[in-house]
């Protein structure tokens, strides 16, 4: 092999995966239309953007926007809150729907495991706007069967607003990103589940060995890769916490809570219309992600020899 | 791992691309520009040609049907929108045009700033004037001036505007939009009443059951709200509007100016500081802080549902109309109209809500800041308009005697008489406006067309005289409350805050997120210790993030206004 000119090598190979590169051909159009050339438009992060003036002749700043970014309380903050919540998520919305898949990966009883798997991730097609709408009416302290419910059982005071309390909203915040969200991230565990070899869990019955050393010795390391996959998608998306949900639940008494890197680009760059700041914000927050992700990869690159690219 | 590089920028770039966006602002740009340089060259040609023959309005000249679009600053402005309403459809017979009213489907500020930063505006546009985009519209050149188009195409409509309007209403000494609800200086002694301010008011089965006391001080109110929450437990004793400091101004919710023109009888006045050549910010004054602390001491003796803090006005008013407060703020007109009515409808006339009088701290009056409005919107005309020639000529039209009558009365006759020198809606319809104001509102629209509405006696007095008749009640209302109000024209305090797009508004909107933030802490602290410290530190990161720049920007426009009014 090693004797075919690198040229040869690479036509070749062009030509061995001619179909593949077809069908990959309308998505890589897709991207180049959609995501690379409007790329062009973060130029506005270094200008002071008027529209009038446009992308090209809007005067230039430098890090002008950056400087001041650094030097904003509020900016500090929000991205303080970020890390907190994308933290917090993470520790506790990561590992639930490996539990779930292989919770229901041991169901005998197959059709109830249909159903539960259908059940759960049902939630993920209801939209942030109602899910916030069903938690202020559940929650409300008068009103909601929830709250009632908490105050019955001793762990929330009679007078509690959850919804309007800055140390109850992590725990929301968590916990609804799970409830809605367990269901679906299950099925590529499932999928990669439904993968594994059965003669392998064959053997291991042979060799006897119960439920729970066949779920550590054979399911778990072939969930390996795509846990670690999906790990480092994760750590990426760090300081991307959701924003829907962050501005649908935020009023004026969580709004030192809820203020995240994405709730502060939209509102300095749509509602108080300084369009460079807000990109200037996003942009920090797309470095950030990448330089998070890319730390991830590489660490666990050499530590567990798994990783994206 | 090979290709490794390529993937990463790949990755790199994926990660990026999710916040671009809005790519269209250039061509966009180009094409704004193109209809000005051909205005331009016209307008060169008419003058050369002939002075525009001026024989009657003209609006008369052309009444071909011609619609043009505009968006209305106000998503929850339904009822204005142009349909088959009798007041809008005579307004088109007459002249040809039809209005396509636009409203924002979420916030009108995102949906404005998205405009305005794609380039893709519609041909009009009715927008607060003393929004900060106003000044982008102006200065982007995306608009054109009032005085440009009506020399071209409407010579007669400039001498027909009131000089005090033009003077007070030009940027560097030009018109670029024309006031909605503009008044004169005669507005503040006819027509109906004005209330400044959110009035507040009180269950009458609630007042009677506590033995009707006399409340004229906060104390006074303290203790009624106190025997309301003893006799009336499921009741909720007290409710305002929501807060948000960015949507309702610096006094966080619309209720509160009853509360604080009462502690603060002479806050504007104390806030001009001319030794120091700076207008302060009303949260330095100790009075409007006082309203907010009478606010805390009803939190503390479990009068105030904190919910009220983070309820959307929907659900204050849902709560209104099932009268589940014992006292409650509300816009004088719609408590009269909306709220009483439905509430007598459904619970019972007892449960009906009845005015409070004013409230005196230190057995001094309140004073409520009664302006005659310099306007509500500005309708402004964009480089987009495809014919701005037929909508300045349509403004001319709607500006005119003849065009107030007919959206505000519509044909003499048929929908109202001339009764003592006044108009006079027939009665079916005058009937139809107080008690089934719904249906008067999309079958009429005598109220909606909103366009250039401005003050003229013959119909302010009618609808004095009509609100007198129809409604008396809301008439004494009004007319209890009125006593309180003074004449804030000459006080030269319209549109102090500093243009969001300089370096001062930057520090403006950052003391208003500070401030919106530090008054729900202000109200629920539970002490008057915990009261002082959050405000003491709320003074003290106003003061860092530089809040002294833009009272000294705030006391120049100040000097500015008092100019333009020619004080």
């Amino acid at each position: 092999m090693s004797s075919i000119p690198a040229k040869h090598r690479l036509r070749n190979r062009i030509w061995q995966q001619r179909y593949l590169l077809i069908l990959t051909l309308p998505v890589v159009l897709w991207m180049i239309v959609f995501n690379y050339i409007p790329m062009y438009g973060l130029i506005i992060a270094f200008q002071e953007y008027t529209p009038f003036q446009g992308f090209i002749h809007s005067p230039w700043l430098g890090f002008g926007n950056f400087r001041e970014l650094f030097a904003d309380p509020t900016f500090r903050d929000s991205l303080y809150n970020t890390f907190k919540i994308s933290i917090a998520k993470l520790v506790f919305g990561f590992p639930a729907p490996i539990i779930l898949a292989l919770l229901l990966n041991e169901l005998v009883f197959k059709r109830f495991k249909r159903i539960v798997q259908s059940l759960t991730y049902l939630p993920y097609f209801v939209s942030w706007v109602l899910v916030v709408g069903f938690m202020y009416t559940l929650l409300d302290p008068d009103t909601g069967v929830i709250s009632k419910l908490l105050v019955n059982l001793g762990i929330i005071g009679s007078d509690t607003m959850l919804m309007g309390d800055s140390h109850s909203f992590l725990v929301l915040v968590v916990f609804t990103e799970i409830w809605k969200n367990i269901g679906w991230n299950s099925i590529i565990y499932l999928a990669a589940i439904a993968g594994i070899d059965p003669q392998l869990y064959e053997a291991a019955v042979v060799d006897g060995a119960n439920r729970f050393r066949r779920v550590w010795h054979i399911t778990l390391p072939a969930l390996k890769p795509t846990i670690i996959i999906l790990l480092i998608l994760s750590i990426g998306g760090l300081v991307n916490s959701n924003f829907d949900q962050m501005f649908m639940m935020q009023n004026s008494l969580t709004q030192d809570a809820a203020n995240v890197l994405s709730v502060y680009s939209y509102k300095m760059g749509l509602v108080a219309g300084r369009f460079s700041y807000g990109t200037a914000i996003g942009l920090f927050q797309s470095i950030v992600a990448f330089v998070l992700m890319y730390i991830a990869n590489f660490t666990s690159n050499k530590i567990t020899k798994e990783s994206l690219f | 791992m090979k290709g490794k590089g390529l993937k990463i920028s790949a990755l790199a770039i994926l990660a990026m691309s999710m916040l671009a966006g809005c790519g269209s602002g250039n061509n966009a740009n180009n094409n704004t520009n193109a209809p000005a340089e051909t205005a331009a060259a016209n307008n060169g040609n008419a003058q050369a040609s002939a002075p525009a023959e001026s024989n009657g309005p003209s609006w008369q000249k052309d009444t071909s049907p011609f619609t043009f679009t505009q968006y209305f600053y106000g998503n929850w402005a339904s009822n204005y929108l142009w349909k088959d309403q009798f007041a809008m459809k005579l307004a088109t017979q007459k002249t040809g045009v039809t209005i396509d009213r636009k409203l924002a489907t979420g916030s009108d500020d995102d949906y404005l700033n998205t405009m305005i930063a794609s380039g893709d505006l519609p041909d009009t546009i009715m927008l607060d004037w003393n929004n900060p985009a106003v000044t982008k519209l102006i200065k982007n050149g995306m608009v054109y001036s009032m005085d440009e188009l009506m020399e071209k195409y409407a010579p007669d409509f400039k001498a027909q505007l009131d000089p005090d309007m033009v003077k007070y209403h030009s940027i560097d000494g030009k018109l670029w939009y024309l006031p909605n609800l503009y008044e004169t200086a005669d507005r503040l002694t006819s027509g109906v009443p004005i209330t400044p301010i959110r009035p507040w008011f009180i269950r009458s089965d609630i007042y009677a059951a506590i033995g009707s006391p006399a409340i004229q001080t906060p104390d006074d109110l303290e203790n009624a709200l106190k025997l309301a929450k003893e006799k009336f437990p499921d009741v909720s004793p007290v409710g305002v509007e929501f807060f948000d400091v960015a949507k309702n101004g610096f006094h966080g919710s619309n209720s509160m100016d009853y509360l604080i023109y009462s502690f603060s009888p002479h806050l504007l006045e104390e806030r001009v500081k001319d030794d120091q050549q700076i207008v302060e910010y009303p949260m330095r004054n100790k009075g409007f802080i006082d309203a907010f602390r009478f606010l805390n001491k009803l939190s503390l003796e479990g009068l105030f549902d904190p919910q009220l803090l983070i309820y959307k006005q929907e659900q204050y008013e849902e709560k209104l109309y099932g009268a589940q407060y014992a006292v409650a703020s509300q816009f004088m007109n719609n408590m009269y109209t909306q709220y009483n009515p439905k509430i007598e409808s459904t619970l019972g006339k007892e449960q009906a809500y009845t005015i409070l009088d004013g409230l005196k701290v230190n057995g001094q009056d309140p004073r409520y800041p009664a302006s005659r409005l310099m306007g509500w919107q500005g309708l402004f005309i964009t480089k987009n308009a495809k014919n701005p020639e037929r909508i300045i000529q349509f403004a001319e039209y709607a500006w005119s005697d003849e065009g107030q009558m007919d959206m505000r009365y519509g044909t003499e006759g048929e929908t109202y008489d001339m009764v003592d020198g006044l108009p006079k809606y027939k009665q079916d319809i005058l009937d139809m406006s107080v008690k089934d104001n719904a249906t008067f509102n999309s079958k009429y629209g005598f109220n909606d067309s909103t366009l250039l509405f401005r003050a003229g006696k013959l119909w302010d007095d009618a609808s004095a005289r009509d609100l007198k008749e129809s409604q008396p009640v809301q008439y004494e209302a009004m007319k209890m409350l009125e006593k309180y109000n003074f004449d804030n024209y000459s006080l030269g305090m319209e549109n102090l805050e500093p243009d969001g797009a300089t370096a001062e508004g930057t520090i403006n909107a950052k003391v208003k997120d500070l401030w919106n933030k530090t008054i729900p802490k202000l109200i629920l602290s539970k002490s008057d210790a915990e009261f002082d410290s959050a405000y003491n530190e709320f003074v003290k990161q106003m003061d860092q993030v530089g809040a002294e720049k833009v009272e000294k920007v705030m006391y120049q426009r100040h000097l500015e206004d008092l100019k333009k009014k020619g004080l």
